[in-house]
């Protein structure tokens, strides 16, 4: 029988990690991913109206995430496909059952709802939280050289799949909410102009100008996607693209309604992808 | 025994709680969703609450719904029992969404009302949204 041993750390340190404490360090980055979250009332009836085909695809996206999350940061140190593959399904699984805790800890009593419903609350839950979960590392500063390893993946992939994942995060919070109805109704095409520049100076400020994580690589960087406006108006439209996506899924966009009042919401959501895609691509 | 042993095992048993708890969920899901009966509403009234003063009654009462699809334009419907009947003017108060798995709470005031009434609560009508 094969001897089992700890999974060494990558660079051939062969010390081993406390994969107890990973464990710890993935539900603490879960919890602060989740709870926000969590307390969105209309995030709850998600489970009520959507499909569950959309719900389905919507999980095995957060699967997804996962993978890409554990190559930037994870919960514990991982090198090859193998390990991140692995680390995502313990990051989703995990995560799953933190959210059904916590979705029993706010009253949703799994003998009053109907059980697909609660496993569908469950699943829309546990992508955010394995988001955070994967991402515990860089969250709660635990020791990592995976930035540095990271070089030879390309910047731009990287953000990319940054500006994604940390949009799907904050936007799930605002999506699904009536405020956005309410806000696109009102808001006039000043506003909205507003929105597209306030949307682009916010991430310009937090990527470039804040003095935040890797800054100054930022801005040594070449490329046109690598630019400082290149970078920014590139995720603004993955932002928006983002927002899209996240209006289809939470029900919003239905059958007759008009070019404007659906680019509005679209601008509106927009802007929290937009702030989420920038503090995901700090991430990395 | 070996650290390193104990330490792969808890990696390996949280790998297989995740993979577990995931293909529980999938399948399960989609077992459930399997066609069948349409959803419907499942909806229930309760009185919580009956408070007597000078002639007004302030009822409390709540609306539950253990049904598989939500329901709107709830009608709750306070009177007297059908079959006992003691001069309760009846008062429907509407509700305006029950979610599945939910309850929405609601308080009438009735007046000029016999001391000795006892009220109920009926849900007399709803709406699939």
């Amino acid at each position: 029988m094969a001897e089992l041993s700890a999974r060494p750390r990558p660079g051939g340190d062969a010390s081993e990690q406390d994969e107890l404490a990973c464990l710890v360090r993935g539900i603490c980055g879960a919890l602060v991913f989740a709870v926000p979250i969590l307390y969105t009332m209309e995030v709850w009836w998600l489970a009520h109206s959507t499909p569950t085909w959309k719900i389905v695809l919507f999980y095995a996206l957060g699967y997804a995430f996962c993978v890409g999350l554990n190559v930037f940061s994870g919960f514990r140190e991982a090198d090859t496909l193998r390990d991140y593959l692995e680390d995502s399904a313990t990051s989703l699984g995990i995560s799953s059952l933190v959210s059904a805790l916590m979705l029993w800890l706010i009253g949703m009593d799994p003998f009053t709802i109907p059980p697909q419903s609660l496993i569908k609350q469950v699943m829309i839950l546990a992508v955010p939280t394995a988001i955070g979960f994967s991402l515990a590392r860089a969250l709660l500063g635990g020791k990592s050289d995976k930035q540095a390893r990271l070089q030879g993946l390309t910047a731009d992939l990287a953000d990319f799949g940054m500006t994604v994942i940390g949009g799907v995060f904050l936007g799930l919070s605002v999506a699904p909410t009536e405020g956005v109805m309410a806000i696109a109704i009102q808001s006039s095409w000043l506003q909205a102009l507003a929105f597209v520049a306030i949307s682009l100076l916010v991430s310009y400020a937090l990527i470039f100008m804040a003095d935040l994580s890797g800054q100054s690589n930022r801005l040594a960087a070449q490329g046109i996607l690598q630019s400082p406006w290149g970078e920014t108006l590139m995720s603004y439209g993955l932002a928006l693209l983002v927002s899209f996506v996240l209006l289809w899924f939470t029900g919003y966009l239905v059958e007759g309604m008009s070019t404007p009042h659906l680019l509005r919401m679209i601008l509106v959501v927009g802007l929290p992808c937009t702030i989420g895609g920038a503090a995901g691509r700090l991430l990395v | 025994m070996n650290d390193g042993r104990w330490q792969r095992r808890i990696e390996m048993g949280a790998f297989a709680v995740g993979v577990t708890t995931i293909l529980a969920m999938v399948v399960g899901l989609l077992w459930l969703e399997r066609p069948g009966e349409p959803d419907a509403p499942r909806l229930s009234a309760e009185i919580l609450d009956v408070t007597q003063e000078e002639g007004q009654m302030r009822v409390e009462f709540r609306v539950q719904n253990r049904g598989t699809a939500a329901a709107e334009n709830v009608i709750v419907r306070i009177g007297s029992r059908d079959d006992a009947p003691d001069g309760l003017p009846p008062l429907d108060q509407t509700i305006a969404y029950v979610p599945v798995g939910m309850s929405r709470r609601g308080i009438v005031i009735l007046h000029d009302v016999p001391q000795e009434a006892r009220p109920t609560a009926r849900i007399v009508g709803y709406l699939l949204p």
